[in-house]
């Protein structure tokens, strides 16, 4: 039998249901940092089969809403990031000039984002636990640098995440003064910019850009962060702002996973996060080479396919993932015709 | 896993209004346009930019309330309860109050006379206390109220300090007078009078000044007597040069005072030459008493207060020594300023170690009174110093236009030279032959020991004394610097 409390609950987090295509404002990212995956409990077999039809229905719902945001996996790349990021803030916490900051490059699918996302979660709470109860404060910024993007819009995306209003009249000056202000009251130290590569240095508009952040970095007391696909080699650290920015940006590189311990653990943690009625724990674990050669070790790819299997497992009732079910599951592209993806066709 | 986050759009944002990241209260009885301000100033906006924001379009002269209440984050009506209280009102004015009484008054009166009630009975119908009832049973209009204590103000400890100023000022003319401005700014830098506000000292400052009189020891503006002492057997040019100074020449010279005050190392004459160049001071002038004859702005003073002397300096006017006062406050250096003439200086016998002279009393004093004056005031041992135009320049100076190659005036007898002012007044200035000098310091007591004719440094400029050209004074010397030991 499904308590009553129980599909409250289930009914209060669909209710919340979409916060994540708001990550870049403050309240997305507020949501984002508080929120706790609360994993459904499973009911045992006798329970789930006399379940109402209304309320299966929820309960699937709220099972399909869980697996489609798995929780992320502590990969060592985030781990990287985590301390790193750590460090740079602490190292940077007095420092009035040339603050060190942190770029986090890698090919697409390789975590950079969740990354990122993750550390700034880590340090919102690290800093609500050292300033409980002070609700002004906005201890991260989290933006992404639209494509083909020029400062005025670039000083926007902050002013967006801000909450800053905005009309056609604000000029540049007033937004970047507007965010300075409010960055310097409310205490920023972390800024992370993703999608860095949007960034072409080359470019008058992208130099601009670039310009921009460098200025913001100078009015806002905060540790900067870059994500972005392959920055060192789209020419970020290239002519005279690219050494700057070589110069005080530490450079995490996100790889995808070698076929080794470490990926038999994540597949062995993603499987357990898993909430199907009859799935037999350690199937996945044992396909973890058929999936490297499938994702070619890509955390994104892996995260995908296995939640796709676990919908598809829990649309259609069969609640197991299976190698037959996830030879179903069609991947990204890059997954698809890597080497790895043709390799599994010749065989 | 957070999906994609590129995905805001921006029209969709300029349309709905979101939380601002600060949101101060609002506050009861504010109106809606000192809300819109205190929001914007909280999140670094222009108040202008957000009361546009917020505009109604179909009403323009209106703010939206119920974006206004979700940029504050609040209940649209909560917002709309606060903003729209009426104000607690003014209090009653005294007038009012006064007319209240007063119609209190005739009631109670009324009221003894057509129902005879009691002092006690009237009390209580009226709510008021005895001793009121028997006041208005006294006299149809009220007692006036008896004044309150002084109200306490921020301003109370400084009262004294901005008395102080306005005093000395008083002895200035207006123009030379410290301004409220002028006055806050000393407070706050000076007396560490940071939560005192400028129209705080404005409104107590302009009904102030004109009760103070000058405080006693600084002469007034004009100081009569004065005048009559100096009015006196050498033919009356002190009063001559008084005038000149104070309603010509002092607002042409104000200019220089300040920069010469600022300058680091001091310089001299029409070329401003460097006292490296042209070492006017004495090397180590630290601990030396200094008196400066006819100082105008001061200036060499400074100069020497800055280097560790005590320096007094005199001139004969008043206009010049407001100057040098007001210069005074401003660079924080303190010496005493002597409103006097240099050929009758007020200081004992042997109380000074230098007197110095820069174009004042070198230029504007009888030589025959005032070398003497400064043979008195010198220790044994001690120096005079003075620099002015040179005995040639004098000579190929003629009555108008630019020093010439020609001797224009005699050497003979040179003593006194008129001078035409470019405002038609005329005026004295003195100079001797270098014999006579060297004669009139002899009998002094004064031992001539060096005498600079003053050669210009290549690239020193004069802009402002037009009767020397650079030919000429490539060749001749314009300026002499003279030295001399008491013996």
């Amino acid at each position: 039998m499904v308590t009553g409390s129980g599909a409250g609950t289930w009914r209060k987090a669909l209710a919340e249901d979409g916060w994540s295509r708001h990550l870049t404002t403050l309240d997305g990212w507020r949501k984002f940092t508080t929120a706790e995956a609360r994993p459904p409990e499973l009911p045992d077999g006798r329970q789930w089969e006399v379940m109402t039809e209304a309320d299966r229905e929820l309960y699937d719902e709220y099972r399909l809403d869980y697996h489609t945001r798995l929780a992320a996996a502590a990969t060592s790349t985030l781990r990287q990031v985590v301390t790193t990021g750590r460090r740079l803030t602490l190292l940077n916490r007095h420092a009035v000039s040339a603050r060190r900051g942190m770029i986090l490059s890698g090919a697409a699918g390789t975590g950079k984002t969740t990354a990122v996302t993750q550390f700034g979660k880590t340090h919102e709470a690290i800093d609500r636990l050292r300033h409980p109860g002070i609700g002004d404060r906005i201890p991260v910024i989290y933006v992404t640098a639209p494509p083909a993007a020029t400062p005025r819009m670039l000083a926007v995306e902050f002013a967006r995440f801000l909450g800053l209003p905005l009309t056609a009249r604000a000029n540049i000056t007033d937004v970047i003064e507007a965010v300075c202000g409010v960055a310097v009251d409310a205490r920023v130290s972390v800024v992370c910019v993703d999608e860095i590569h949007n960034l072409q240095l080359a470019t008058r508009s992208g130099a601009e850009v670039s310009d921009t952040l460098k200025y913001f970095s100078e009015r806002i007391p905060a540790t900067f962060v870059y994500a972005g696909i392959d920055v060192e080699r789209e020419g970020l650290f290239s002519g005279t702002r690219g050494s700057q920015i070589a110069g005080r940006f530490t450079l995490i590189a996100a790889l995808p996973f070698p076929l080794a311990a470490e990926w038999q653990g994540l597949v062995a943690t993603m499987e357990d996060a898993l909430r199907l009625h009859r799935h037999q724990p350690g199937t996945l674990a044992g396909l973890h080479e058929y999936l490297h050669r499938r994702t070619g070790g890509m955390i994104g790819s892996l995260s995908h396919l296995i939640r796709g299997a676990a919908i598809e497992a829990i649309l259609d009732g069969s609640e197991q993932v299976t190698r037959k079910l996830l030879s179903t599951i069609t991947l990204d592209h890059a997954a698809e015709t890597g080497p790895a993806g043709n390799a599994r066709k010749h065989r | 896993m957070p999906a994609s986050t590129g995905d805001g759009p921006a029209g969709q944002d300029r349309d709905q209004p979101r939380p601002l990241p600060f949101r101060p209260r609002p506050a009861a009885g504010e109106t809606t346009a000192s809300y819109v301000r205190r929001l914007a100033r909280a999140n670094h906006l222009r108040p202008g930019y957000l009361r546009r924001y917020l505009q109604d379009p179909g009403n323009p002269g209106q703010v939206r309330l119920d974006w206004l209440a979700i940029l504050a984050d609040r209940d649209q009506a909560a917002v709309e309860r606060a903003l729209t209280a009426p104000h607690p009102g003014p209090r009653l004015r005294p007038a009012a109050r006064k007319q209240g009484k007063i119609a209190l008054f005739t009631e109670i009166r009324q009221d003894a006379e057509q129902a005879g009630l009691s002092v006690r009975a009237l009390a209580d119908r009226h709510g008021v206390h005895r001793r009121t009832v028997r006041q208005a049973l006294e006299s149809p209009t009220p007692a006036p109220r008896r004044p309150g204590p002084p109200r306490a103000s921020r301003l109370d400890p400084y009262k004294s300090v901005i008395d102080d100023i306005l005093r000395t000022d008083a002895a200035s003319r207006p123009r030379d007078r410290r301004t409220a401005r002028d006055i806050h700014h000393l407070l706050v830098t000076e007396h560490g009078a940071t939560r005192i506000s400028y129209s705080t000292v404005s409104n107590y400052v302009a009904p102030r000044r004109p009760f103070l009189p000058p405080a006693a020891g600084i002469p007034s503006e004009p100081p009569r007597p004065y005048d009559h002492g100096m009015a006196d057997e050498a033919g009356g040019h002190v009063p001559v040069t008084r005038q000149q100074w104070d309603e010509h020449m002092s607002a042409w010279f104000e200019r220089y005072a300040r920069p010469r005050w600022a300058a680091a190392e001091p310089y001299w004459g029409m070329w401003c030459i460097p006292q490296s160049w042209l070492p006017v001071l004495p090397a180590d002038p630290a601990g030396a008493d200094a008196v400066e004859l006819g100082c105008g702005t001061a200036y060499v003073s400074a100069w020497l207060a800055r280097r560790g002397a005590r320096p007094v300096g005199i001139d004969v006017s008043a206009r010049q020594l407001a100057t040098a006062r007001r210069l005074q406050g401003e660079f924080g250096l303190r010496f005493p300023l002597v409103h006097g003439d240099a050929e009758r200086i007020p200081l004992a016998s042997t109380c000074a170690d230098l007197v110095i002279s820069e174009y004042g009393a070198s230029l504007w004093c009888d030589p025959y009174r005032w070398i003497p004056e400064a043979a008195r005031l010198l220790r044994p041992g001690g120096r005079l110093v003075f620099m002015a135009e040179s005995t040639l320049a004098r000579m190929c100076l003629p009555e108008k236009g630019p020093a010439t190659e020609r001797l224009a005036r005699d050497l003979f007898g040179l003593h006194q030279v008129v001078r035409r002012g470019s405002s038609g007044t005329t005026y004295q200035q003195f100079t001797l032959p270098h014999g006579e000098w060297i004669r009139l310091m002899a009998r002094c007591g004064l031992v001539v020991e060096d005498l600079i004719e003053v050669q210009v440094p290549p690239g020193a400029a004069n802009n402002d004394f037009p009767e020397y050209p650079d030919e000429w004074v490539q060749r001749w010397p314009a300026e002499e610097a003279w030295f001399a030991r008491r013996r």
